[in-house]
């Protein structure tokens, strides 16, 4: 393309000066001024088009490519950046772009699978040994062993501190047993390490990547090649991947933070899978020829937090006739096109340790609400519902106003007052640490591993603070704290959910600390001719290594 | 000229302080605490009370915002902008946090954008009014009222997603989002230039209304000028004092970026990134973002003032008639 431009410009060059000097003196008029300032104006908006790789890959072409040259490439519109500030052990966080990968896996039914462990066994209480997947090779050549997994989660653990609550693991308590052999010793029982080490954060890289971003060695199936913060990545293949040559050949996920543009860049062709479209346009893709829509799951679910040391929503029975007043389906049909799954609880259902099926479903019971509300002290004050305007937040909650005002309708039916209170996120947050100005908080949970900071407030977390204008009876405090402590230390996933589905028990049900929404889904658009991508109940971690392009 | 230099300078640099203080106060009145969000985009949902201390003591976030806004002042003032609280990820040939590394590499879209967007403004702005006046109360003035009034009626994301779906969806004649070449160009360029086109016609039909009916024009046209002259050289030339002082602004705005159609036709300029450094409490980029807006129109308006003595030689730059 430059080459193309170039002889343009020279062109250009080579015939202006017989013109502007054989023909004509030299006498500068307020005319000619002004042609000149025009050519030259134009001249360089044309330049504009002559900036480098970014316009000519990340543009339509990439896309375009993907089309016309069969199984070379495909351009993924993803809602956020591939990048994420501050990381400080992987120079490019490896969502999405599949450039490291961890020791275990999560499949698409959050269930662990090996991944660059092809086994593990726990030895002890506290004690785990890893056995490495043989011939795993790293981008430079160099073969996978336990010295590079010593290095990425010593790395972890030394440059993210708060990481060691997470895992119950130190820097010191990760060792080298033999070349493809690594034990882990856990400050406390971790009998779920496995599935804690499956997350995407805990990525092996090689002992020779670089500080900082752009040239992180890793034994992923694609390689970075370019990288702009919050625009593009470029990714190509690696040929030596130890799961077999990925296709295609190469990648460009661009970020579409606006939905509707995303939206758009699909329709056009511009892209050819965009994720997080608008519900309201699931059923045009069905109705496509050319393009499709799958809807997935997501681990993550949108819930009503209540305020319960402030008056009126520090009424117990208010807080449960808000429950029995409230429709989720009322709520998912409304604001969400129908694409969700109505909430019973906070950990969404696709999470083995979720207690949705032990949950009571409220109703809603418009009568019941009443009588609750009319036994209550409630006495007509206006409850202040807080939500995050925020548009840029997969996890949030969709359409959060419409949302609010289904609530507030609901609310209304049964004689409660509510106000709605937007906020941008910043601010949200801030008024839901400190409960300031609400009552009821629209927000969100993530739940990608059982751990205690999926619950609310963070009762045996190690030395992390979690916001929330939520208190409870010390008897009840000690208890949830046994009772998680328990779920978190259970030998198996059984005792561990009855634990787990116990804690949310107490709070959705004795404290009715919530108003549960909905568990939230995605949709994906693609272009028809794509098959074999792999999307993931956590939507980065989705897998693009083994696609088929059509036309 | 001279004395003119300075008073302006001197007015300049006192605008640019008082500009910059109201600001940095204001930001912290503002509900939001950066250290959480910083931790948090870092993976951190839970930040320890020490995590957060931690990082407010390196940012200087523990200090009484005097002491800070001192302290970033003296920065300024030796080219210093300061440091993001986010870590940057750039083009892969060298990561920086520096505010004006930052602000650096977002200037080239968002110039192209303005120009662009300003070249549209005045194509159909200076015909239009023009033509307007010359036919008052006849179609071609009809027309192209209605055609400004729709210029500033219609809401910049939705005539974007608009040209987004007639131009960009069915024939792919230019892509939907991102930046880099011509093609990107046109869309977003149309769609913010058509407001500000509408403004200019509206106003240069005013101001040429107003100019058609001075004595100067009557004579002109007693002593049987051609009406090409009449109009060109003597009524549209004094009917651009009042165009240029908008267009002065207009500039200043779009250099600013222009959100909305940054936003939708996903253009990473300064118009977004100074939305998200403030939706993210990123007070340094806030602040230096803030200090360049305001050198920009302040800038823009001192070249505006020095347009208007070569528009109108009568006008002297001390602010009086000659």
């Amino acid at each position: 393309m430059s080459e193309k431009n170039t002889t343009t410009d020279q062109n250009w060059l080579e015939g202006t000066p017989v013109t502007m000097y054989s023909e004509t003196p030299c006498t500068p008029s307020r005319r000619r001024l002004l042609h000149l300032l025009g050519a030259s104006g134009l001249a360089g908006l044309a330049g504009c088009s002559q900036t480098p790789e970014q316009g000519t890959e990340t543009g339509t072409d990439a896309g375009t490519e993907a089309r016309t040259a069969g199984q070379k490439s495909a351009t993924i519109a993803i809602p956020s950046s591939v990048t994420r500030d501050g990381a400080g052990t992987h120079g490019v966080i490896p969502y999405w772009t599949r450039i490291i990968e961890p020791l275990a896996w999560p499949d698409s039914e959050m269930n662990v699978t090996p991944w660059l462990a092809k086994s593990w066994e726990q030895t002890g209480e506290k004690k785990w040994v890893f056995t490495l997947r043989d011939g795993v090779e790293f981008h430079n050549g160099d073969k996978l062993d336990a010295d590079a997994v010593l290095f990425s989660l010593r790395k972890m653990l030394t440059d993210q501190p708060w990481t060691k609550g997470w895992l119950r693991m130190t820097p010191g308590g990760v060792k080298k047993v033999e070349e493809l052999t690594v034990e882990i010793t856990n400050s406390k029982p971790m009998p779920r390490l496995p599935g804690a080490l499956a997350h995407i954060w805990h990525s092996i890289q090689h002992p020779e990547s670089p500080p900082g971003w752009g040239g992180t060695i890793g034994t992923g199936p694609y390689k970075l090649e370019e990288l702009r913060q919050d625009q593009y990545a470029i990714v190509s293949s690696f040929d030596n991947y130890w799961g077999g040559t990925p296709n295609p050949r190469k990648l460009t996920f661009r970020t579409i933070k606006d939905q509707n543009t995303r939206d758009l860049a699909l329709e056009s062709g511009e892209v050819d899978i965009a994720f997080d479209i608008s519900p309201s346009q699931r059923n045009e893709l069905d109705d496509s020829d050319k393009l499709r829509a799958e809807v997935q799951p997501l681990t993550s679910s949108v819930r009503l937090l209540f305020n319960n040391t402030e008056p009126p929503t520090d009424d117990i029975k208010l807080r449960k006739a808000l429950n029995f007043a409230v429709s989720q389906e009322a709520v998912i049909d409304g604001a969400l096109s129908g694409i969700g799954e109505p909430a019973r609880g906070s950990i969404p259902s696709i999470l083995w340790w979720s207690a949705h099926d032990s949950l009571p479903e409220y109703g809603p019971d418009k009568a019941k609400a009443k009588d609750l509300v009319d036994r209550s002290d409630y006495d007509g004050e206006t409850v202040h519902l807080v939500s995050s305007s925020s548009p840029h937040r997969v996890n949030g909650p969709t359409n959060p106003k419409f949302t609010a005002q289904i609530v507030q309708q609901a609310a209304a039916d049964i004689g409660v007052n509510v106000e709605i209170r937007m906020m941008e996120q910043a601010a949200f947050s801030k008024a839901e640490e400190t409960g300031e100005g609400g009552h009821m908080f629209q927000g969100h949970s993530y739940t990608i591993a059982a751990k205690p900071g999926d619950f609310i407030n963070d009762f045996v977390g190690e030395g992390t603070t979690s916001p929330g204008p939520q208190e409870f009876d010390k008897e009840v405090k000690e208890r949830l704290n046994a009772i998680l402590d328990e779920g978190i230390s259970a030998s198996t996933n059984e005792a561990a959910k009855r634990a787990f589905s116990e804690a949310e028990r107490i709070l959705v049900v004795e404290e009715v600390i919530m108003v549960p929404l909905y568990y939230k889904h995605y949709i994906v658009g693609q272009d028809d001719g794509i098959e074999g991508a792999v999307y993931h109940p956590t939507m980065r971690h989705s897998r693009f290594e083994n696609m088929t392009i059509t036309e | 000229m001279q004395k003119f230099v300075i008073r302006r300078g001197t007015t300049m640099f006192f605008i640019l302080i008082g500009v910059s203080m109201l600001t940095y106060g204001m930001m912290f009145l503002a509900p939001g605490d950066p250290a959480r969000l910083v931790l948090e985009s870092r993976g951190i949902q839970d930040p320890s009370t020490e995590q957060l201390e931690t990082f407010r003591a390196e940012h200087g976030l523990d200090e009484p915002v005097p002491v800070r806004y001192t302290k970033w002042a003296w920065g300024v003032l030796h080219g210093d902008l300061g440091q993001s609280y986010y870590s940057a990820m750039g083009s892969g040939k060298g990561s920086s946090a520096s505010v004006s590394a930052l602000i650096v590499e977002r200037i080239p879209t968002t110039t192209e954008l303005a120009v662009a967007a300003m070249f549209v403004a005045l194509l159909i702005g200076f015909p239009a009014g023009v033509i307007s006046a010359l036919h008052k109360g006849q179609l071609p003035d009809y027309v192209s009222q209605i055609g400004a009034l729709l210029g500033l009626s219609m809401p910049n994301f939705w005539f974007g997603y608009l040209l987004i779906m007639v131009f960009a969806v069915p024939f792919a004649f230019f892509p939907v989002a991102g930046a880099g070449g011509f093609d990107h160009l046109v869309l977003p360029a149309i769609t913010m230039g058509t407001a500000h086109a509408a403004i200019n016609t509206r106003l240069l039909r005013a101001s040429m209304l107003e100019v058609l009916n001075e004595e100067y024009i009557h004579t002109a046209r007693s002593k049987g000028l051609p009406e090409r002259i009449v109009v060109y050289k003597h009524a549209v030339r004094n009917s651009l004092i009042p165009i240029l002082t908008i267009v002065g602004l207009q500039l200043g705005f779009m250099l600013n970026g222009a959100v909305i159609v940054e936003v939708v036709f996903q253009r990473p300029g300064l118009g977004e990134l100074l939305v998200t450094a403030l939706l993210r409490r990123d007070y340094p980029l806030v602040q230096g973002l803030v200090l360049l807006v305001a050198v920009i129109f302040v800038v823009t308006n001192f070249f505006v003032d020095i347009l208007y003595r070569y528009i109108d030689p009568r006008i002297s730059l001390e602010g009086q008639r000659v």
